[in-house]
């Protein structure tokens, strides 16, 4: 496949990353010795120890599915970490003559493992549910992540985005002056759609039930997305805030492989809850960030937040719903919809229903793919794939599956709940000729409120 | 020759034990050296009880039989018979009443057992040279799979012999006074196993099975005692 299409090269563009010191080649091993300390735990290296060769992975990689390159096998990918750790990073086996080395790893084995881990898994996790051992391709391939990310090798796409939000406090650089003049515009805007004069957008309100957190590309570019969310919020009389210090449920840091600018970026979001004093935060439709939030914060700071669970806003509409604090026309969009599984919401987020109880109450005719739920197939789009545009064609190829699983249902309209699976189903619409609109759950409710 | 079947059904049994418990032991503490997880990883949707489901997932292959249901029933045959197999050579050690609740002779189910890990053994290695199970095989799956097969089958060339063709030298106390003479550490060779026409069975059984049991903790074989921890793991 693109085996020899792309020289791995972004090293000698950005290597800087931010919260790693200096990259000379000669302290490159000791960098990637301390990133292979901090990040192998029990279960990973257990899971290097456990795999019998069964093949069973295969199917259940949607590179593998679509391409048919035995290069994508999980079990191959991760086979490229396991011999790099024997060689180059074990106690006794690197000083055997022949065999190991203590030097710094040849260009073949790191670019073989750079491709390995950043564009041949999308750490969708689809491999552990069908792995008769419970191996998670991904999480491994996560360790080899932070060890590329701690000598600054990492995509482009997953560079520049974390540097800004360092800097500004969101991925797209929005300042906040910006983002109130927008959240100002927005309001002037649904209040005339809604027709309520003086309508405002409570900013930065204390002690609200709900805080709830955009995507930037919402607050800048898509303005009527974030404006679709803020409606059902009204509309359902929330006691809602949006915070100005904090507009981000994005964390490309978190598939840079690095546990510690996770952090850095999700303290953020955290801190502008804490300021608020809200109760709960709602996040807009974003997988990784749902993830994070949701479970790899938690994980990482070894306690449960002392708030109730952060909920992806797809949950709150269910919950309207259920309660009757919304009411949606039925059958508004014509034609067979059906819902795709973002990987980090639901297989590896928990989020299965609630969407799918959403879709029922706007639609008679919704269709479920094969499979669906927590075995969905990866739209190719995760792993911070969607945000690097040199991969463009690397995930048009790779998500061949999905669009063969979208043209099954004969679905007019795809509902997602995630940004990166929005762009990429968008392109793959394009690229095989689906002829399908791809919506957010979100937007369907909204353009269905009866208010 | 006879110092080689010596050397062979006495010195290296022990080493390969010797070698199989200390390997095992240390493949195990190297995993638990790491740093544990803060917090184990859930897969949704989540299954009370959760330590039932990791027993069904460890013992049951769902997952294979979702997928591959063919492979399952080898599977499932295979390691049923692995278990069988297991009974049965402690049977040849001592009687155990709790083996007897269904009364049969020794060894356990009359010649069928090998035969039946023999094929699925076979079906295994084959399995391995289809695409995409090709592509992805290393050496040490055929080594260990057609080791596996060496061991199957002199074993049950030796329990053939006996319960079908009623082939008599070679009887279930000959078997018991070697193994207990190896488990009392007092190694004792009866006539029979070195000296008559089917001993070279019996050695070929136990050389296999030796190498077999000191390539153990080296190998992916070491699934065996990882499959349940990992399970749970999965299982959150």
């Amino acid at each position: 496949m693109q085996q020899n299409s792309k020289p791995v090269d972004d090293s000698h563009q950005t290597p800087k990353t931010p919260g790693s010191p200096g990259f000379e080649p000669a302290r490159q091993m000791a960098y990637m010795r301390r990133a292979v300390k901090d990040n192998l735990s029990r279960k990973i290296q257990a899971m290097l120890n456990s795999c019998v060769n069964c093949g069973m992975c295969a199917q259940s990689c949607h590179y593998y599915c679509s391409t048919g390159d035995s290069d994508v096998i999980p079990v191959k990918k991760f086979e490229k970490l396991t011999r790099l750790l024997r060689t180059h990073f074990h106690p006794l086996k690197s000083r055997l003559p022949f065999y190991g080395s203590k030097d710094q790893p040849d260009e073949q084995m790191m670019a073989a493992l750079y491709k390995a881990a950043y564009e041949d898994c999308t750490l969708c996790g689809k491999c552990a549910l069908t792995c008769p051992m419970g191996i998670n391709t991904g999480e491994i391939l996560s360790l080899a992540r932070a060890m590329l990310c701690s000598i600054g090798r990492l995509p482009s796409g997953l560079v520049h985005p974390v540097e800004t939000a360092f800097e500004v406090g969101n991925y797209l650089g929005l300042t906040t002056q910006d983002f109130v003049e927008n959240i100002e515009w927005i309001a002037e805007e649904l209040g005339d759609e809604i027709g309520v004069e003086g309508f405002t957008i409570p900013i930065d309100k204390q002690n609200a039930e709900v805080l709830y957190i955009p995507h930037p590309l919402e607050a800048r570019d898509l303005p009527f997305l974030l404006m679709y969310a803020l409606k059902i919020l009204y509309a359902a009389g929330e006691d809602y805030t949006v915070s100005s210090y904090d507009f981000d449920t994005v964390n490309y840091a978190y598939y840079q492989g690095s546990k510690d600018n996770m952090m850095r970026i999700a303290r953020r979001m955290l801190d502008a809850r804490e300021k608020l004093q809200a109760r709960s935060i709602a996040l807009a439709p974003c997988g990784h960030g749902y993830r994070v939030m949701r479970w790899e914060a938690e994980k990482y700071l070894g306690k449960r937040f002392d708030f109730p669970p952060v909920q992806s806003i797809v949950e709150l509409i269910d919950r309207y719903i259920h309660q009757g604090r919304i009411r949606l026309e039925k059958n508004k969009y014509e034609g067979p919809i059906t819902y795709h599984d973002p990987c980090n919401i639901a297989r590896r987020g928990g989020v299965i229903e609630p969407p799918r109880n959403v879709l029922h109450a706007l639609t008679s005719d919704f269709v479920e793919m094969q499979p669906n739920r927590a075995r969905n197939f990866c739209c190719g789009g995760g792993g911070g794939l969607a945000s690097t545009g040199d991969f463009g064609k690397l995930r048009v190829t790779a998500g061949k599956k999905k669009a063969e699983q979208i043209r099954q249902t004969g679905a007019k309209i795809v509902a997602t709940n995630c940004f990166n699976c929005m762009t990429q189903i968008r392109d793959l619409s394009k690229a095989y000729e689906l002829g399908i609109e791809v919506k957010s759950v979100v937007e369907l409710v909204s353009e269905s409120l009866i208010m | 020759m006879q110092t080689v079947y010596y050397i062979i059904l006495v010195p290296m049994v022990y080493l390969a034990f010797a070698v199989f418990i200390v390997g095992s032991i240390v493949r195990i503490a190297k995993i638990f050296r790491e740093p544990p997880n803060p917090t184990p990883l859930e897969i949704h949707p989540v299954k009370k009880p959760g330590w039932l489901w990791t027993l069904t997932d460890t013992f049951l292959f769902p997952t294979v039989r979702r997928h591959k249901p063919v492979l399952w029933v080898f599977l499932m045959a295979f390691h049923i018979c692995l278990l069988l197999l297991l009974i049965g050579h402690l049977e040849l050690l001592a009687d155990f009443a709790v083996f007897q609740v269904i009364p049969h002779e020794i060894f356990l189910g009359n010649g069928f057992v090998g035969l039946i890990l023999a094929v699925c053994l076979l079906y295994f290695l084959f399995r391995r040279f289809v695409t995409p199970v090709k592509d992805l095989s290393v050496p040490e799956d055929y080594y260990l799979l057609i080791l596996l097969f060496l061991v199957v089958i002199f074993g049950s060339e030796m329990d053939w012999a006996r319960s079908w063709y009623d082939y008599g030298e070679m009887e279930v106390t000959d078997y018991r006074t070697y193994m207990l003479s190896l488990v009392m550490l007092k190694p004792e060779l009866p006539y029979s196993t070195t000296f008559s026409g089917h001993s070279f069975m019996l050695i070929l059984h136990v050389f296999f099975a030796n190498l077999f049991l000191m390539f153990f903790p080296f190998s992916q074989l070491m699934h065996a005692i990882f499959s349940l921890p990992m399970n749970k793991l999965r299982r959150g």
